[in-house]
């Protein structure tokens, strides 16, 4: 008995199907690792910016407002007013994780003043550094977060 | 029918082994995606979570210094909620379940500019408020503070959430509630002039242009030295203040005894009227007989002649043309008063001889006064306590024998005789003879006086004929009522103290203290004291642990309300209220003295008090020119610049009728609690 085989018309329609299918699930599967990865480095970007917003608060206002007159120089993990790659080494003080190497940061610091209200406007904000893998994952280029640290009486 | 082969079943096996793979392929790249989709709403949500907290946390300290900042402002309406305890925010007597419907807001305008420049921020509404959770009016031993004084606890609470339209887009939230405590301390309270105070209060002694604690024993142990001086000089000025805004003197006399201020030449005009009295009383012609011997001795041998020579008896008596009076005259009681006069200063000296004799006493010379009040026509608005002046009376007998002549009648004739004896009219010519007491010296010179006959015929019914030292009337112009003593507390407790010795130091109550202990390098690390910018910034009570130097660099201006505690405080130049504040700068010293080392104005009231068992003292070491007030355990003017007269303006800032408290809150956090909310 002769065996009945299928058409080409039904080949190509099985095929057209099958291909739709799979190439869903690849995009799927691109757009999911794209994503996750974007989660990632945004997250790692914004601890990176939240760093030195904590560390600087704990300086205190006066610190800080001689930073920024520049009478003191920052702590050399922490330089202000230029953007710097985030660079350490296995022996370094300050750890960070390995991605983190891949990541400039901007530390500024604003007086601002209200009445007899002095502050001091810290803006951190960490970009990715050009020609690194993050360019490609990360959809925005730079993340930034601001807060204020006031004068207290002593 | 065809025949199934198993090549057939095979086949139809990888079909649905392929589908069934597909679709498990299929299930995990959804799940996967959906876990993406979650790890990105996540990093989000992180993101708006983590800005809120920064928001709040730069908001809260934003808040914290608005309230630190405006508590300085004794006309700012938060200031006034705050000392009032306005029911506006005071929760300290709300139940848990009420205690969020109290509350004031607290601008944060600052955070607010900068999330309105963020764009996730701008979508983000931020409120501050306070409110005071606690407050306490009684110290550890249950003394209630003055008035509207205390401890509290304010809370500040911010919080960070979406603006309602955009609450269905954002999720992220945070509130952070910090507590600080506060102090509430009176620096000037209020003082009515005509009351005396009814508790006790910080700042009582500034009710006061100069205070001694302890005048009385140093009066005592100074035989009055310690406000008589013979080249030193203290004017407190009044002049130009009217009654209500007197500042008030005590000089530390304790209930039932008083402290006397010498009169000397410049306060003459003090001594109560009349100042001099002819004819307190006339004497008759036996009594100035017996009063002069030497006259009875005479006018016996006369007769006695004439009698002889007549051969009968003397059968009347009248003596005529005589003058024999007792007058007083009243005189200041320091040296300088009698230097051109030294017969009426070696009466006074052997009056107060013999009044310290009887009394078992001794006293070295005699000086002028120490201290001037001025006005005197308002001391008894002023003076509190008693205060008396001392002055000499001087009680003599006049008497003028150069006319005198006697009339005989012996054997029925007539005799008329004038004094012939030359010596006898000279010595009795125009004279006046002190009337010393008889019980104090007995009998000086019983050929001139018999002072035993005046005591017995003539001072017992005319008291004011013999000398003595008055100290009987006030140091009132014209008065002689006796004047309120100052109300005096003992350990913050209300009710009055006879001791003044025992009396409460000022700002006694060192809960309301806003520093304790601070050594003195931290003044300008502070910011309370910039010696090279010469500017004094005061805010509450403040106690070093070592000695403050004030102005070595030239006058220094101060701001604001507060005292300076230290062991010991040198003035060097001078110190001026920055003008159109309302600032006063009082400075305090316990068992250590303040050194005023500079002519220039001192605007400040200077305390030095406290100490039993040491000498709290007041030392200008040049001409003083005080704008204030002075506080002193004694005030040894002996320890003053010589030759020169210090002046002591009172202060009418010190007088008031109104309290002016001032308001310290604390840096530290004592309770902090951060809620964050992304969901």
């Amino acid at each position: 008995m002769k065996r009945r085989g299928f058409s080409l018309l039904e080949v190509i329609i099985a095929m057209a199907f099958l291909s739709v299918a799979i190439l869903s699930m690849f995009w799927m599967n691109r757009a999911s690792n794209q994503g996750s990865m974007d989660a990632y480095y945004e997250f790692l970007a914004f601890s990176l910016a939240r760093e030195p917003i904590e560390v600087f608060r704990g300086f205190g206002y006066d610190y800080l407002k001689m930073v920024a007159d520049g009478n003191v120089s920052p702590p050399a993990w922490y330089p202000v007013g230029t953007m710097k790659d985030i660079e350490f080494s296995l022996m370094s003080d300050m750890q960070y994780p390995a991605e983190a190497r891949l990541f400039q940061r901007l530390i500024e610091l604003t007086p601002v003043t209200a009445g007899k209200l002095q502050g001091m406007r810290i803006k951190v904000t960490v970009a990715v550094k050009g020609q690194s893998r993050v360019e490609v994952w990360m959809s925005r280029k730079a993340v930034s977060l601001e807060s204020l640290v006031m004068e207290r009486p002593k | 029918m065809p025949e199934v082969t198993g090549q057939s079943k095979r086949a139809g096996v990888a079909m649905f082994s392929a589908i069934f793979v597909m679709i498990i392929v299929g299930l995990l790249a959804m799940q996967f995606h959906y876990m993406t989709r979650q790890a990105q709403s996540t990093a989000f949500r992180f993101q708006t979570s983590e800005l809120a907290r920064q928001l709040a946390a730069a908001a809260i300290e934003e808040a914290f210094m608005y309230v630190h900042n405006e508590t300085e402002n004794q006309s700012g309406a938060l200031f006034n909620k705050l000392v009032s305890r306005s029911s506006e925010l005071d929760a300290s007597n709300t139940g848990l379940d009420n205690k969020n419907s109290k509350g004031v807001p607290v601008p944060v305008v600052l955070t607010q500019a900068q999330a309105a420049a963020m764009p996730i921020g701008s979508r983000l509404k931020i409120d501050a408020t306070a409110r005071i959770v606690d407050f306490r009016n009684t110290d550890s031993t249950g003394a209630r503070y003055y008035e509207n004084e205390g401890v509290g606890t304010l809370e500040l609470r911010v919080t960070v959430e979406p603006k309602p339209e955009f609450k269905k887009q954002l999720q992220g939230a945070c509130t952070i509630t910090r507590h600080h405590d506060y102090k509430i301390v009176s620096i000037v309270s209020r003082r009515d002039n005509n009351t005396q105070r009814t508790s006790y209060t910080n700042s009582y002694i500034l009710d006061y242009a100069l205070f001694v604690r302890d005048g009385q024993e140093e009066f005592a142990s100074t035989y009055s030295h310690g406000f008589n001086s013979q080249n030193r000089m203290l004017a407190i000025d009044q002049t130009s203040l009217s009654a209500d805004k007197y500042g008030k003197i005590y000089l530390g006399n304790r209930r039932g005894s008083h402290v006397f201020i010498n009169l000397d030449s410049e306060r003459k005009e003090m001594i109560p009227e009349p100042q001099k009295v002819e004819k307190i009383y006339e004497a008759t012609d036996l009594e100035t007989i017996e009063i002069i011997p030497a006259l009875k001795k005479y006018i016996e041998a006369e007769t006695s002649k004439l009698a002889d020579q007549q051969g009968g008896d003397l059968e009347s008596f009248k003596m005529s043309g005589q003058k024999a009076y007792f007058e007083y005259e009243r005189y200041p009681m320091a040296d300088e008063a009698y230097a051109a006069n030294a017969e009426l200063k070696g009466s006074r000296d052997l009056t107060r001889k013999g009044e310290l004799k009887v009394a078992g006493q001794t006293e070295p010379p005699i000086v002028p006064a120490g201290i001037k009040f001025l006005p005197v026509n308002a001391l008894d608005k002023i003076i509190e306590g008693d205060v008396r002046q001392r002055y000499f009376h001087y009680g003599y007998f006049f008497v003028d024998l150069s006319n005198c002549r006697l009339d005989l009648e012996i054997s029925d004739e007539d005799f008329t005789i004038h004094l012939g004896d030359p010596e006898l009219v000279e010595k009795f010519k125009n004279r006046r003879m002190p009337c010393f007491n008889f019980d104090h010296h007995g009998e000086i010179n019983p050929d001139m006086m018999k002072l035993g006959y005046i005591k017995n015929n003539i001072a017992n019914r005319f008291p004011e004929v013999l000398c003595r030292t008055d100290i009987e009337n006030r140091y009132l112009k014209g008065l002689n009522t006796a004047l309120p003593h100052p109300a005096m507390f003992h350990f913050r407790n209300a009710g009055s103290l006879d001791d003044p010795t025992m009396a409460s130091v000022p700002f006694a109550h060192m809960n309301l203290w806003a520093r304790r202990n601070a050594p003195t390098d931290r003044l300008e690390e502070y910011g309370i004291y910039q010696p090279a910018q010469k500017k004094l910034f005061l805010r509450g009570v403040i106690e070093l642990s070592e000695p403050l130097v004030i102005g070595e660099n030239g006058d220094v201006e101060y701001e604001g309300l507060g005292v300076i505690i230290a062991p010991g405080i040198t003035i060097k130049n001078g110190l001026k209220r920055k003008p159109g504040t309302n600032s006063a700068c009082i400075l305090v010293t316990r068992g250590h003295p303040i050194e005023v080392s500079t002519e220039n104005l001192v605007e400040a009231a200077l305390v030095s008090m406290g100490r039993n068992d040491r000498n709290g003292q007041i030392i200008a070491t040049r001409k003083m020119n005080l704008h204030g007030c002075i506080a002193t355990d004694r005030l040894k003017l002996d320890k003053w610049a010589p030759g020169v007269e210090h002046r002591v303006a009172y202060d009418p800032f010190f007088k008031r009728n109104d309290d002016l408290y001032q308001v310290n809150i604390a840096r530290w956090v004592t309770f902090e609690r951060m809620v964050e909310q992304d969901e």
